[in-house]
């Protein structure tokens, strides 16, 4: 299968800012993270992130993030406007 | 060894680029291809007898609009970086938005106040400061909807002076998004693109569905598979692909993303958005202009992405900075329904972090967007301006509704009602003055949520057809009414 990049926001809620969320991901999926811009406060984490891997794999570490808690946007954010 | 220049190439007057052209200028592509080349590239600048002729062309504003570089390239909002005017939208480097970028050196040189008012009232009329190469193709009669003084909502409300930008009435589809999917459809015919698409719940696909009719574009538009049969009817009326997707809110969302990279559709607010937003401008202009070339003291602007209002900014410092208007003081003030609220909780937390909303919970359905991708952007805007936020409940939103309708005889959207509502809290609270000037955003017709208020305003007095049982139960009720 062909390896794609794909773009995305992670919002990292405060509970999970000091656990290393993304290199347990390239530990447990084959799959390149490539964090390209972040903000990080007592509040939140925010990262932008690149994925680079098969379209399935990226698939199932998104799956895996946000069953631990991070949500995960596309790039734009919103595609589905009012 | 120099290279010779090719002919008709001479020295740039205002010697930018020296004695070289390194691109074909943009005056040379349309209806002037093949005409010899006399300007280096950049706006304004002109080379030679002809470059002469045309600079004086331009001057009396005589020169079609395809042969003027306005609109000069994208840019990074984040770094600032440049880009190709193409179908792209975020930064390679970092993922900021990009946004239309433009020659404010040439635009200064042509527009004037006199050449704006000649013009159709259409938003058009702007047309210098929209991200468009040449003349527009779609939604020719978008724009210039009402600026109405509203003197009894004024004295409701607490404010010295009160308008109504009237989007209601906007052609065709009775919102404000008639404004940006006409410049995204322009935008997406100039690109190339013959399939144009949107993933909405509301206006949006309305719009897109509408104008894309209008102009002969095939559409698509995505929507969540739950959504409301009367929304889906707005759209599926004008012929467009309606497709629905099954899953949680947060899947759709991404597929959307996906569908939108993938074939090559000219998705107007993905691929297409640095120019559909852009559009959100046309509206600021026309506060300005219909309010007599000023900017208004106030401006009070619904948010849901936080767009409009960073747009609606925008346009205030763009007509400041062309002399169009005088550069006064300005605020603009953002509101929201309090179940889905992430920009103004921030702006009321006193940061610039943007929580997100997972489960927006409000009747606004048309602002209830949880990651607002211009959130911190509006937040800017705001603090860089004066202006605050406030939320209010959906309660308050109805009231809203039925202020503006009772005061001020326009029936809005639930939208309306937070921006009605809203600016009174900001009234009362002192964030406007008392004695200041505001002008309310006010972005879709009331039928289009009809659902929001019904049983909330009152039911017709039921009578028998005869005059005495009229007189019995309406005219001599109302009179003693009246009498206290």
């Amino acid at each position: 299968m062909a390896i794609q990049h794909t773009r995305f926001w992670l919002n990292f809620p405060p509970q999970l800012i000091t656990r290393p969320l993304l290199w347990e991901l390239s530990k447990e999926f084959a799959v390149v993270p490539n964090i390209r811009q972040a903000s990080v406060t007592d509040e939140v984490g925010i990262v932008s992130l690149s994925l680079e891997g098969e379209a399935d794999e990226i698939t199932r570490a998104i799956a895996w993030l946000e069953s631990e808690g991070v949500k995960v946007d596309p790039v734009e954010m919103n595609t589905i406007a009012s | 060894m120099k290279p010779r220049q090719p002919p008709g190439y001479g020295r740039c007057k205002k010697r930018c680029f020296g004695d070289q052209v390194p691109n074909p200028a943009p005056f040379l592509r349309g209806k002037d291809e093949g005409l010899p080349r006399f300007h280096c590239g950049r706006g304004g600048h002109f080379i030679g007898s002809l470059g002469k002729q045309l600079e004086a062309l331009l001057e009396k504003g005589n020169i079609p609009m395809q042969s003027k570089p306005f609109f000069s390239n994208l840019k990074c909002r984040e770094c600032g970086r440049l880009y190709p005017k193409q179908a792209i939208h975020v930064c390679d480097f970092d993922f900021g938005p990009l946004e239309a970028a433009y020659d404010y050196e040439a635009i200064g040189r042509v527009l004037t106040r006199q050449r704006i008012e000649s013009r159709p009232h259409t938003m058009w009329r702007y047309r210098e400061l929209l991200p468009i190469d040449g003349e527009p193709t779609v939604g020719m009669e978008v724009g210039f909807t009402p600026l109405i003084k509203a003197d009894r909502l004024a004295k409701l409300l607490g404010i010295r002076e009160l308008w109504i930008k009237n989007d209601t009435v906007n052609y065709p589809t009775l919102s404000f998004k008639d404004r940006v999917v006409s410049v995204a459809l322009s935008r997406a015919r100039e690109l190339g693109f013959s399939v144009v698409a949107c993933a909405s719940t509301g206006n949006l696909a309305n719009s897109v569905a509408a104008n894309a009719a209008s102009a002969g574009l095939k559409s698509y538009v995505l929507i969540p598979a739950d959504l409301e049969q009367g929304k889906v009817l707005g759209s599926l009326i004008y012929g467009t692909q309606v497709i629905a997707i099954q899953g949680a809110y947060d899947q759709v969302n991404r597929l959307c993303s996906e569908i939108a990279g993938k074939y090559g559709w000219g998705f107007v607010n993905v691929n297409l958005r640095p120019y559909y937003a852009e559009g959100s401008k046309s509206m600021g202009f026309e506060i300005c202009e219909q309010l007599g070339w000023r900017i208004p003291q106030h401006t009070v602007i619904p948010m849901a992405s936080g767009s409009l209002l960073t747009k609606i900014h925008k346009s205030y410092k763009e007509f400041a900075q062309l002399g169009l208007v005088e550069n006064t003081p300005f605020s603009v003030h953002g509101t929201q329904a309090t179940g889905c609220a992430p920009i103004s909780h921030a702006i009321k937390r006193g940061t610039d972090i943007v929580k997100p909303v997972s489960k927006p919970d409000t009747i606004v359905k048309s602002l209830a967007i949880g990651t607002p991708a211009d959130g911190y952007y509006a937040i800017h805007s705001m603090k860089q301006t004066g202006g605050s936020a406030e939320d209010v409940s959906d309660e308050e939103v109805v009231e809203g509704i039925r202020m503006l309708a009772e005061y001020a005889g326009i029936f809005a959207e639930t939208a309306g009602g937070v921006t009605v509502a809203g600016a009174r809290k900001l009234i009362a609270s002192g964030h406007i003055g008392k004695d200041d000037s505001a002008v309310l955003c006010i972005t879709g017709h009331g039928l289009k949520t009809q659902e929001a208020i019904i049983g909330k305003c009152g039911a017709p007095r039921l009578i028998a057809p005869n005059i005495r049982e009229f007189e019995e139960k309406v005219y001599a009720p109302d009179l003693a009414a009246a009498a206290f």
